[in-house]
């Protein structure tokens, strides 16, 4: 029998796991392509993408009139006023996982604690002799054990399900961020510059962001470009980061958590069915076609579904 | 190894006071029988090894999180371990059984006091107990009177202080009767020892610890309402802030019980329900950690949201049971303390097993005149609060304190006492800053339990040190630490 405040805690320990894994991964790939980027992309723009991917750009420009590197990159990891730095959420993380000491294993417990007094040795001098891809190597390494040993320990029941729900639902969301970001990147280019190479420059550097580019070369055997690059993280059954794979994943954990009960139509598990089916019979050129605006809708719906199950399984 | 470093060394500079009743050292400063092995095991460690495996045992307090939260000006507060300190405190089988004994006399006779007092006052008509010291009691609770725990127990966790004096025996400084703490510990310092010295552990006969969580379990279920045949328990807590916290989320989680707070339950009909994902789900048994004035805000303090509206009244319907039942705290109120040997005579006829420390009752003349004219010599403390909060010394203190806190004594009598300056026995232990073992003040807290047919006493306890030197007070809030404590088999 889980309290309510427990699945809650669960189901945001995930997300916040998630996400901490996707600034991370996208921070390190953004500010090491910047470095010798052709000469369209510089490191300003990866700055600016990276603000907005974590949509992170109006706190920004609250405290900083213009973009420095080495204040976004703080503003983003280690900052202790932004309440959405990577720092913070470590420290959610751990709070959550502290009150959660009774529905999780010691040893995912003490990855967790280790983790947060670990990444306290990391300080703004740290960030000056290292940049940040020590930092995001820590966080990255850390995230990939809790989630090994969360694997390895947990009961595959609903505190299971709900951190996995957590990580499908933040997964897909991450995913369309990225995607948004690198588009809205894409378009800010002059026409004239976007030479094959620099288009094709963007696409690899996206995939790498979402973790995805050995595996899309594996799958397609070719270089990749839009198309293959958005069916590859949108629709792709087999990919583990893509978004129909998350939601197909966030059906089954819902139906453990709702322990096989019978889906009424304002459930999450309906809508969640409903995306994927829909989602099933899509073409990629419909995607393509409708570009940003599709992500966005996309985006929509599955924040529906996130509200919907907060509603039904977390209120308390 | 290098012999210049082995700890054999250091024991030989132990600044040995032969004032002092040293547990690990005779008079004649030989290592005691029952010491002997422990003694000859760590003679030969060298300190380096030594130091790295206070190292290891620190850093596997820190990643398990057992952690203090000391709070400072920032918010987030800083984490400090309790410390641990490697050279275990032993007993022997002997003695242990006397303590065994003694607690569980203490636990019967307490027990009847309190469903007496709060229904049929026998002990009071006699006049046994003066019925003022118990109707001015802080922790007398008026929600109790004509009321019967299911099973009749009142107290199901308790946790008694013991100090060994100069002359050898134990005494009882103080019975805790609400909400004690420091079990997690017991068995948290037990699985360091026994990473950090297996060889020596394992050759060892010590009793088991570990029985604790399971006992506690078997007792809680034992007193569940009549007529409940699965019961549902769960562990109340003030939440994640509470400097006990870490003990909290370890008992639930070694009990297999859900950890809940007070938002996560609620009372419909004079029954209590927890929050779950799938709506309401009945708790019969509820392990609280919560003192009494917060666990009701229609009943206690209005001001309280770490309680239950209408849990009392629940209770009192004999619809959930409650351990520690409310109102436990008059029997522990450091007054009523005195009277125990007499409590133990009036309802069990025996003597006691273990002897209290002599205590003055300040608001009895003779004892004020007593306490007045020898406070150089004597402990001063308010019988109400816990921690080692508001204890006067007397011999440390300066002519303007002893005079400034004899008008605060006199202008609230009932709320002090004073004991003799008690000779804590002291051990050796290990002291950072002079790279030594020197001698340390200790006490010893044991944890006991009572259900339905179940009476049991945690073999070993916490062993509490004063790591400053000459400090009688061993409170880990005081800044003391701790030491495994094995009870030999014979």
């Amino acid at each position: 029998m889980m309290l309510s405040r427990t699945a809650n805690s669960l189901f945001w320990t995930g997300r916040y796991i998630e996400r901490l894994e996707h600034l991370s991964r996208y921070l390190n790939a953004q500010y090491l392509s910047s470095a010798d980027a052709p000469r369209a992309l510089n490191k300003h723009m990866a700055l600016e993408s990276m603000l907005s991917m974590a949509r992170a750009t109006d706190a920004y420009y609250e405290r900083y009139n213009q973009i420095e590197d080495e204040k976004v990159i703080l503003f983003l990891t280690i900052d202790d006023e932004y309440p959405f730095s990577m720092k913070n959420y470590l420290s959610l993380v751990r709070e959550n996982s502290r009150g959660l000491r009774d529905n999780l294993s010691t040893e995912i417990w003490e990855t967790i604690n280790r983790f947060y007094h670990s990444s306290a040795k990391y300080t703004a001098d740290t960030f000056q002799k290292k940049g940040p891809y020590d930092y995001c190597k820590h966080i990255l390494n850390h995230v990939n054990i809790i989630k090994g040993v969360a694997d390895n320990t947990l009961l595959r029941n609903q505190s299971w399900s709900l951190i996995r729900a957590g990580i499908n639902l933040e997964r897909t969301l991450q995913i369309c961020k990225i995607l948004i970001t690198k588009l809205e990147d894409i378009n800010k280019l002059d026409t004239d510059e976007l030479s094959p190479a620099v288009v094709g420059y963007h696409w690899a550097s996206l995939l790498r962001s979402a973790g995805g580019f050995d595996m899309s070369r594996h799958y397609y055997h070719e270089s990749p470009n839009r198309e293959r690059g958005v069916e590859f993280l949108i629709l792709n059954n087999k990919f583990p980061k893509s978004v129909l794979f998350n939601l197909k994943e966030l059906r089954q954990n819902l139906k453990i958590i709702s322990d096989h009960q019978t889906v009424t139509p304002d459930s999450a598990e309906f809508f969640t069915g409903k995306l994927i089916a829909y989602m099933d019979y899509l073409m990629i050129d419909d995607i393509v076609e409708e570009g940003a605006e599709f992500l966005y809708k996309l985006e929509n719906q599955i924040i529906h579904i996130g509200k919907t199950l907060e509603k039904q399984y977390l209120q308390y | 190894m290098d012999q210049e470093n082995s700890l054999g060394d250091l024991f030989k500079k132990y600044p040995f006071d032969p004032q002092l009743l040293d547990e690990v050292y005779g008079k004649d400063k030989s290592v005691r029988n029952h010491y002997q092995q422990v003694h000859q095991y760590l003679s030969q460690i060298s300190l380096k090894d030594f130091k790295d495996l206070i190292e290891y045992a620190t850093s596997a307090s820190f990643d398990q999180g057992i952690t203090f939260n000391v709070y400072s000006d920032k918010d987030q507060g800083v984490e400090r371990i309790f410390p641990f300190d490697l050279f275990p405190r032993l007993i022997p089988n002997k003695e242990w059984e006397t303590i065994e004994r003694g607690i569980i006399q203490r636990g019967k006779a307490l027990n009847l006091f309190l469903q007496d007092l709060y229904n049929d006052k026998k002990i009071l008509k006699d006049k046994v107990v003066p019925k003022e010291l118990i109707y001015s009691s802080k922790h007398y609770c008026k929600h109790v009177h004509d009321f019967y725990p299911n099973k009749d127990i009142f107290v199901h966790v308790s946790g008694t202080d013991l100090i060994k004096h100069s002359d050898g025996k134990f005494y009882v400084l103080e019975d805790n009767l609400r909400c004690p703490s420091g079990v997690s510990y017991v068995l948290s310092n037990r699985i360091a020892t026994k990473k950090t010295l297996p060889n020596l552990f394992f050759k060892s006969d010590v009793q088991p610890v570990v029985d604790y969580p399971e006992i506690l379990s078997e007792v809680l279920t034992s007193v569940a309402p009549h007529g409940v045949d699965d019961p549902v328990c769960v562990l109340l807590t003030p939440g994640m802030y509470n400097s006990a916290y870490y003990e909290h989320s370890f008992l639930a989680l070694q009990m297999g019980v859900q950890l809940v707070e007070g938002r996560d339950l609620f009372v419909e009909n004079n029954f209590v329900y927890m929050k779950t994902i799938y709506g309401p789900k009945k708790v019969d048994v509820i392990y609280r950690r919560v003192d009494d004035d917060f666990l009701d805000p229609m009943v206690f303090r209005k001001d309280s949201l770490l309680g239950v509206p209408g849990l009392i009244s629940a209770y009192r319907e004999g619809n959930v049971s409650l351990a520690n039942a409310i109102g436990t705290g008059v029997a522990d109120d450091k007054a009523v303390y005195t009277y125990v040997p007499d409590i133990i005579k009036y309802y069990l006829g025996e003597d006691p097993i273990l002897n209290n420390v002599h205590t003055y009752r300040c608001e009895k003349d003779e004892d004020l005149a007593y306490v007045l004219d020898n406070i150089e010599n004597l402990v001063v403390k308010p019988v109400d609060e816990s921690g080692g909060y508001g204890i006067f010394i007397g011999n440390i203190s300066s002519k303007d304190e002893i005079s400034r806190f004899k008008e605060v004594i006199k202008s609230e009598r009932r709320k002090y006492i004073a004991q003799p300056i008690m000779s804590l026995s002291v051990h050796s232990t290990y002291i950072e800053d002079t790279n030594l073992f020197e001698p340390r003040h200790i006490d010893l807290r044991t944890f006991s339990l009572t259900g339905d047919d179940i009476e049991y006493v945690c073999k070993g306890g916490l062993t509490r040190v004063a790591l400053r030197k000459g400090n009688l007070i061993v409170n880990s809030s005081q800044g003391g630490g701790s030491k495994d404590t094995w009870v030999y088999q014979d």
